[in-house]
């Protein structure tokens, strides 16, 4: 009897496994403890708000990323400043204080606030965003953070509007703050899709792999080989199906977040091969990161599947 | 003219004699690694900070970075003079890095 509740429990967790929600990250308003005081981005609704997630002792990524909002806040008329912040949330809590992030403020200027949280609202806060941040020990003992390293473009509207990516010139930040950008359009914040098939046991990192369901064959290639963490690569897929359509590939560290990385194929050709456009993975402290490689296919109805494939990326 | 090895034996001598300068001749050709325990590595960009630095060096393959082992392994295709060997502490202490070089558990 035992021996067929186990089957029952092991069957239905298999088939409850095989429906997804995919969730796409749209930014949201949220409240936080600040230089300001407990600040709610309603308040800020009016301003553009620069978003970046870091900490006060970060020595590269920071630093240039203040240095840069710095001078961008100086770059600006007096009303397009009055009508700028840049929040700078920081996922240390276990060393900054709002004290320290106050010495920041003298530093960078009235449009700097600064904010830290329990790591609970800073996960809700990232994830709003699909930004991740990761705190963990080197075996010296000391402290490594891994961070997203844009900048959110958050609009006078309180809407989400861009991505900035990091090292951005203060001209493109200075035109991003100048030219309206439209809210994209997020029509399914969270959609459901079905597995329709899997092959675990090919590495896309090494070659290219396939998936056969039916009358339908759907490759995956990396392009150029060796794929790491680092290094910009290219996402196609070849699909011989006459009813599913590739449209996004979503990659998942299988042991860690690693954030949002959904980019969305486009058809290159008439034989049915579609590419994402560049695109590279976050760096992790492990020296073999396994990935879940998800390719969204859609019926001409709208109706969602996925097929999981594997990548492993070497340090 | 074809060399014919008939006897068993000699085939698998033969095989064996192959093995050996294979094996040889990649060792030769092998690179040397080198390791340095580095401190001050506190984000990932510090992995890419110094893959870029290194990958300038022509004599270097590559360049292994643990964050977590708080480490750095370059693997060089002939073995560093001690001027090539100062250049690569310089560079890590030019990108603010405390690095010293350490016996690698694999090195000769």
């Amino acid at each position: 009897m035992r021996f067929i509740s186990l089957i029952i429990l092991l069957l239905s967790t298999h088939l409850f496994a095989k429906e997804v929600t995919l969730k796409t990250p749209q930014g949201g308003s949220f409240a936080i403890h600040s230089t300001e005081g407990f600040i709610s981005t309603d308040q800020l609704i009016g301003k553009h708000v620069f978003l970046f997630f870091g900490f006060a002792t970060c020595p590269d990524v920071c630093p240039l990323t203040l240095q840069r909002m710095k001078q961008l806040a100086s770059s600006l008329t007096e009303a397009e400043r009055a009508n700028f912040r840049f929040l700078f949330i920081s996922v240390d809590n276990e060393r900054d204080t709002i004290e320290k992030l106050k010495s920041l403020k003298n530093t960078y200027g009235n449009s700097f606030i600064g904010a830290v949280d329990s790591d609970e609202k800073l996960t809700e806060i990232t994830d709003l965003f699909g930004a991740r941040y990761r705190r963990f020990k080197n075996k010296k003992n000391h402290l490594v953070i891994d961070h997203t390293d844009s900048i959110f473009h958050i609009d006078q509207q309180g809407k989400w509007v861009s991505t900035i990516p990091f090292g951005s010139s203060v001209e493109s930040m200075q035109k991003e703050l100048r030219v309206k950008t439209p809210a994209p359009q997020i029509i399914h914040p969270a959609r459901s899709a079905k597995l329709l098939d899997q092959n675990l046991q090919c590495d896309l990192g090494v070659k290219p792999c396939s998936i056969k369901h039916g009358r339908d064959e759907f490759t995956l290639t990396l392009s150029p080989y060796p794929i790491t963490t680092e290094k910009p690569f290219y996402v196609s897929v070849t699909a011989k199906s006459q009813n599913l359509k590739p449209v996004e590939v979503d990659f998942q560290g299988v042991t860690l977040n690693m954030g949002f990385i959904r980019p969305p194929l486009s058809q290159v050709s008439k034989d049915s091969r579609f590419e994402t456009k560049k695109l590279s993975l976050p760096i992790c402290e492990l020296d073999r990161m396994e990935w879940t490689v998800r390719l969204i296919v859609t019926e001409k109805t709208g109706k969602l599947h996925y097929l999981d494939y594997r990548l492993i990326t070497l340090e | 003219m074809t060399l014919r090895i008939a006897h068993p034996y000699n085939r698998s001598m033969v095989k064996v004699l192959s093995l050996f300068l294979v094996l040889t001749s990649l060792s030769a050709l092998g690179s040397t690694p080198y390791c340095f325990d580095v401190d001050g590595m506190t984000c990932s960009q510090c992995v890419k900070k110094i893959k870029e630095a290194f990958s300038e060096f022509s004599y270097l393959e590559s360049t292994k970075v643990s964050l977590k082992e708080a480490s750095v392994t370059i693997l060089s295709k002939d073995s560093l003079s001690p001027a090539q060997e100062s250049h690569l502490l310089k560079t890590f202490k030019d990108l603010k890095y405390k690095a010293k070089k350490v016996k690698c558990a694999s090195s000769p």
